[in-house]
């Protein structure tokens, strides 16, 4: 979902205003959820969302100087998360999400695909929910997001080798206790 | 990178469309010899997709709301920080020179704002109250009711008033300065006419609602310790007259503001203990969507209710004196304490106190204008 914004950002920075909606469409509801996984209330969630696309729009004679529109409303959101919670709480950005409770969007994939049972998506749910904290907070920017390793290295501060690991470790995860073995040639971790 | 773990590696960079084509390659080699893995792959493959349907269903309605109001929200931003900024920055240019060169950067807005702080110096503690006490002085428009009776009116600019009973608004004239200026005392609701240039504010009990085009309700009855104000649709900034430094708090649709007042008595009191504690004692509630307007609480009197919900009776026999425009006294303390839930619409005073009656008992006597309230005897 990180296709090209440079369009948007032109016509934000000539003023209009359906941009600016266009924009807020794309991200608002995945960056309600990212600010829920922060702050714990939708309410709060909500009104970070809002107050960073209102100084983003005050602030639209600079929008063009934004590399990635992305990674910056991601991180805009963030900060103003960080903010709410504590000023003390910018020093633990090195390791951000140790300590937070993080939620995962709740509208889960139609089981009715044929590949996946109903049972199969539990199991995989579960998986997911019981994930470390940064490893799921990785793990949702990527998959249900859909932000490049890149993107989310940058968001959270850390290195694209540890989202590499993180995403690594998801995935085993998912796929043992989906319960189907890998062949015994392979050894565990 | 273990050499047991290469495969989830792979199977991770792949479904998040980061793999290179040389490892999409030896990814592929290694599922085909693996057929359980390349059925893990598979189902990932498809649980992965399809969480782009969830984020496309979408709620058009609440965007919309939410993107004009996100858009007022930034025209309010930038019609502010005149007004704003001219203190503090005046403050910090005393303090600190090193920020002046930084302000300076931003030569010209702030050279206007320098050169109209000096001029203003002194005076300048809020234009805003100026003008509210400015408004006593000049001769004046004035809309009142009495106790028993709800009036409504139109001021010059189109905005439509519901007074209360009870209530005073006091406004000029021609009503055509850089800003509409109302005094109230009382309780009124308003649909104000919208119009960007030219801010709505309500000045009451040392609080100013600051407005743009939006319909609410405030209650700021002089006999009441608090000033409520309740915003149903638009956007309201409510500031403390006298309090330029203080954050002015934003009210959004569907939201309640109640707010201390400060008696004149304790004003220099209040003064000190704000100097050291700047924060406005209030109070900011959600009201319940799901009530239709029409409904609720705080405007039922806007649709000819007089309502009120777990309130003691001295309380609600103020509303009743305003309403039926009697006059209630209480014969023992007691009484005072009972609470009611009631609404009333069509009835007279005697049809209201018998159903008060009822709900929770009290003797009561009915005498030309005067209703006498005593509690019930045990003895009895």
């Amino acid at each position: 979902m990180t296709g090209n914004f440079k369009t948007i950002q032109q016509r934000i920075f000539y003023n209009d205003e359906t941009a600016l909606a266009a924009l807020y469409q794309a991200f608002y509801v995945k960056l309600q959820h990212f600010a829920k996984a922060l702050v714990h209330s939708n309410e709060v969630a909500e009104e970070v969302v809002e107050d960073v696309f209102v100084k983003l729009w005050c602030n639209r004679s600079n929008i063009v100087t934004i590399d990635n529109l992305t990674v910056y409303l991601y991180v805009a959101v963030k900060n103003n998360c960080l903010n709410f919670i504590s000023k003390k709480a910018k020093d633990l950005i090195a390791s951000p999400f140790d300590f937070l409770d993080i939620e995962l969007s709740e509208g889960s994939p139609n089981p009715h695909d044929i590949l996946i049972t109903a049972e199969m998506m539990q199991r995989m749910q579960k998986v997911i929910e019981a994930l470390p904290p940064r490893c799921k907070m990785v793990f949702k920017l990527v998959r249900e997001d859909g932000l490049k390793y890149k993107e989310v290295s940058q968001i959270l501060n850390i290195s694209v080798n540890t989202i590499d690991a993180q995403m690594a470790i998801a995935v085993k995860r998912i796929c043992t206790a989906m319960g189907i073995e890998k062949s015994r040639k392979e050894l565990p971790l | 990178m273990h050499q047991s773990n290469q495969i989830w590696y792979l199977m991770a960079r792949s479904l998040s469309r980061e793999s290179t084509p040389e490892e999409e390659a030896f990814l592929n080699n290694a599922l085909q010899q693996n057929s359980a893995l390349q059925q893990q792959y598979n189902i990932l493959k498809s649980f992965w997709g399809s969480e782009q349907e969830i984020n496309a269903a979408s709620n058009i309605e609440g965007e919309r709301k939410k993107i004009s109001r996100i858009l007022q929200l930034a025209k309010v931003q930038e019609l502010l920080p005149q007004k704003e900024e001219k203190p503090v920055i005046l403050r910090r240019i005393l303090k600190r020179r090193r920020l002046l060169i930084k302000v300076i950067m931003y030569a010209g807005i702030l050279l206007m704002v320098i050169t109209t702080a000096w001029i203003l110096l002194g005076k300048n503690d809020n234009n805003i109250t100026k003008k509210a006490a400015a408004l006593q002085e000049r001769p004046q428009q004035i809309i009142a009711t009495q106790n028993g009776s709800r009036t409504r009116t139109m001021l010059p600019d189109g905005t439509t008033v519901w007074l209360n009973a009870g209530s005073k608004i006091y406004f000029d004239n021609d009503f055509a300065g850089a800003t509409r200026d109302v005094r109230l005392e009382g309780e009124a609701y308003f649909d104000v006419v919208k119009n960007p240039h030219r801010p709505f504010i309500v000045h009451t009990a040392g609080i100013d609602i600051r407005v743009l085009g939006t319909v609410f309700n405030v209650k700021s009855y002089p006999v009441d310790k608090t000033v409520e104000t309740t915003l149903i649709r638009g956007l309201v900034q409510v500031t403390r007259q006298g309090y330029p430094q203080q954050k002015p708090i934003f009210l959004h649709p569907n939201q309640k503001l109640v707010v201390q007042k400060i008696l004149e008595v304790d004003k220099d009191k209040a003064a000190e203990i704000e100097k050291k504690q700047p924060i406005i004692k209030y109070k900011l509630a959600q009201l319940d969507t799901t009530i239709k307007e029409s409904d609720r609480l705080e405007t039922a009197w806007v649709y000819n209710r007089l309502e009120f919900r777990g309130e003691d009776f001295e309380t609600v026999a103020g509303k009743l004196e305003r309403w039926y425009n009697v006059t209630i006294v209480f014969e023992d303390e007691k009484a005072k304490q009972l609470t009611f839930n009631g609404s009333f619409e069509n009835e007279t005073v005697e049809q209201a106190f018998t159903a008060l009656k009822t709900a929770s008992p009290f003797n009561f006597s009915i005498s030309g204008h005067e209703i006498f309230i005593k509690s019930v005897t045990k003895v009895n």
